[in-house]
């Protein structure tokens, strides 16, 4: 690249101004493909909208529009990349806002190499955010395969692809050793019912469940368990169900979210104590038990710690 | 008379200061002087995200500022803004409509899955279908065009309703339609907008001897020779056009169409010739300060735009209402 400008100093007599020109021309040249040589570095990915995307090959700042996605992250162990994340998100770093609209400006300020969204509600923010020349990748898992495939996407993305492979491997075994050894050893007949009531306050109602579709049904089965609402389907696997549904479908165990320290007595204390329930199976057994809601939440590598979690408390 | 523009520029200076990242106003003056900051996050921000985003807001605040004028005169009804005669709810209705049958489309490229083309389509549907319906022959009583304005709110007030009920899909993405938001405002959005804020206002400008004429009352405007069922029905679209177009800028910004000319004519007099103008300067600043105010008060969290104009803009109503009895 130095050699076009010192080469053309040397030749200021008229005889060479041909060749002044070449020597221009083949500078621009040389110019024009090391420009776009760096250009296309990076790789490209296809994103879950089925977009391409390309990325640089380093990401060094990252900011996170979904919890779920951190998770990955942190688990990948690159959580220190993270500068920004959204609010109700609880992982330490700035907050740029809610998931939607997203605020461009906050996320612009933290010169991101990277902003990781879900698909869903929030898919409309990649066009908007890249209008910005913000890079976008859309990363929308639904399923437990969804998780391992995710896992091995963003391990590549952060250039830690040996460390995804242990976590799908992790994540395989847990399956495999609780799972294929022992949930699905259990004959059909014994397999308890669950319900899993995503309870509002401490009060039942406004009920909604895990059907269809749903990657907590999948874990449900994966426990050992036949999910009552597993056959139902709902807006991306989740329905609200009726008090009287639940009665009459009776369930052996229900299962509830927390939130908090502590979070886990007062649910089982509120569906212990409400009426219309008192003759369910569950209820009579105490059969009420609470799961991490942070983890239930979460279509991410953490989901998986629930399996053997839900098949110790459904077979004791 | 200066006044105003002078201060329509100190807001925008303002506008571009606030915000989540907060640039002083010295710089910002500077940049509108053609003096681009050295740091380059700092220069992308105020170029090409606030500045954008500031002009789009006034663009919206001033259209709907003009067509609220536009109605009041028509109407001669102080409650009357541009959504009274159904363009809000139509505009809600093809809103919630397209995002349940859709998603959150933006990312679909086709018409009839695209928000701010629905909510136009259905905005006009609409408020033309409140004009048929009070029309009489070749008649356009006013009190029937209210009445009928005020049915259809009802109407696809409960119809939106319905949807949210039974789309399930994608309210929040709708919550922030209903209420407004200029988040993500780009320069192809200013473009779109701009002609249709400069060409409303002059036309409405130009239309000021017969909106003083027509706001003293039907027969007076007949006695010097208005046209006066013509003048409705054009003063009609002319409205409709400009807030259902705002409305696919910036989704249901209320209370600006309300207030504005009410305090535009409180500052300069009832004469449309200054009243027009006036209510365009207000309405540009005010919208423009209000969405200042919904990015920066709970940073990063980003309000709504229509819980902040209804917030600065109900005390200041009631603050002029009381002290202007005989002002309305």
């Amino acid at each position: 690249m130095v050699a076009g400008p010192v080469a053309s100093r040397k030749g200021d007599g008229e005889f060479c101004c041909g060749g002044i020109f070449v020597k221009r021309v083949l500078f621009v040249l040389v110019l024009l493909v090391l420009v776009s040589s760096t250009l296309t570095l990076g790789i490209t990915f296809v994103d879950d909208l089925g977009r391409t995307v390309t990325l640089p090959e380093s990401i060094q700042r990252v900011v996170v529009g979904a919890p779920a996605l951190t998770d990955y992250l942190v688990h990948l162990g690159v959580e220190t990349r993270i500068v920004g994340v959204t609010d109700w998100d609880p992982f330490p770093a700035e907050k740029v806002g809610q998931p939607t609209p997203m605020n461009v400006e906050k996320i612009v300020s933290l010169q991101p190499d990277l902003v990781l969204i879900t698909g869903g509600f929030q898919a409309p923010e990649a066009a908007r955010l890249e209008a910005f020349d913000v890079p976008v990748l859309v990363c929308n898992p639904n399923s437990i395969q969804d998780i391992l495939r995710t896992t091995r996407v963003l391990g590549q993305v952060f250039g830690v692809p040996a460390k995804a492979s242990e976590l799908v491997a992790q994540m395989e075994s847990t399956i495999d050793n609780w799972a294929k050894q022992k949930a699905y050893t259990i004959s059909l007949d014994e397999r308890k019912t669950i319900f899993y009531a995503m309870i509002i306050g401490n009060e039942v109602k406004d009920l909604w469940t895990c059907g269809q579709g749903s990657f907590l049904n999948e874990v449900f089965s994966y426990a050992g368990g036949t999910n009552i609402t597993g056959s139902y389907a709902g807006p991306n696997g989740w329905l609200p169900v009726s008090v009287e549904f639940i009665a009459r479908q009776n369930p052996d165990v229900i299962l509830v979210p927390y939130y908090y320290e502590g979070g886990e007595q007062a649910a089982r204390e509120t569906i212990l104590s409400f009426e219309p329930w008192k003759d369910v199976q569950a209820v009579k057994d105490k059969a009420i038990f609470g799961i991490d809601g942070n983890k239930a939440d979460l279509p991410s590598i953490s989901l998986l710690d629930l399996i053997p979690d839900i098949f110790q408390l459904l077979y004791p | 008379m200066l006044g105003l523009p002078l201060a329509t520029f100190f807001f925008l200076g303002l506008n571009l200061s606030l915000g989540t990242v907060s640039i002083p106003m010295g710089q910002v003056f500077r940049f509108l002087l053609f003096q681009p900051p050295e740091n380059a996050t700092t220069r992308m921000i105020l170029a090409n995200i606030r500045l954008p985003r500031v002009l789009l807001g006034m663009c919206v605040g001033a259209t709907l500022a003009v067509s609220g004028n536009l109605f009041q005169a028509l109407l001669r009804n102080p409650l009357a803004d541009p959504y009274i005669l159904g363009v809000s709810s139509g505009g809600a209705f093809g809103t919630v409509l397209t995002i349940a049958l859709f998603g959150s489309a933006g990312t679909l490229p086709s018409l009839f899955t695209n928000v701010p083309v629905m909510a136009f389509a259905f905005s006009l549907g609409t408020a033309f279908t409140t004009y048929a319906i009070a029309k009489r022959g070749s008649r356009l009583p006013v009190v029937d065009l209210i009445l009928s304005g005020v049915i259809m709110n009802f109407l696809f007030g409960s119809a939106t309703t319905f949807v949210i009920v039974f789309g399930w899909r994608n309210v929040q993405s709708a919550t922030f339609w209903l209420l407004g938001s200029l988040s993500g405002s780009t320069w192809s959005g200013v473009w779109r907008m701009l002609p249709v804020a400069l060409g409303g206002f002059f036309f409405s400008w130009a239309l000021t001897p017969s909106l003083n004429a027509i706001s003293l009352g039907e027969d007076e405007a007949a006695s010097v020779g208005v046209n006066v069922e013509v003048l409705k029905t054009g003063v009609f679209i002319l409205g409709t056009l400009l807030s259902a177009y705002s409305v696919t800028a910036a989704g249901m910004v209320g209370f600006v169409g309300l207030i504005i000319p009410h305090t535009a004519r409180l500052l300069v007099g009832p004469n449309h010739r200054v009243s027009i103008p006036a209510s365009a300067l207000l309405g540009a600043i005010f919208l423009s300060l209000c969405d200042s105010l919904a990015r920066w008060l709970f940073q990063p969290t980003e309000m709504p735009l229509g819980t902040i104009t209804s917030l600065v803009g109900a005390p200041i109503f009631i603050i002029l209402l009381r002290r202007n009895r005989r002002g309305f």
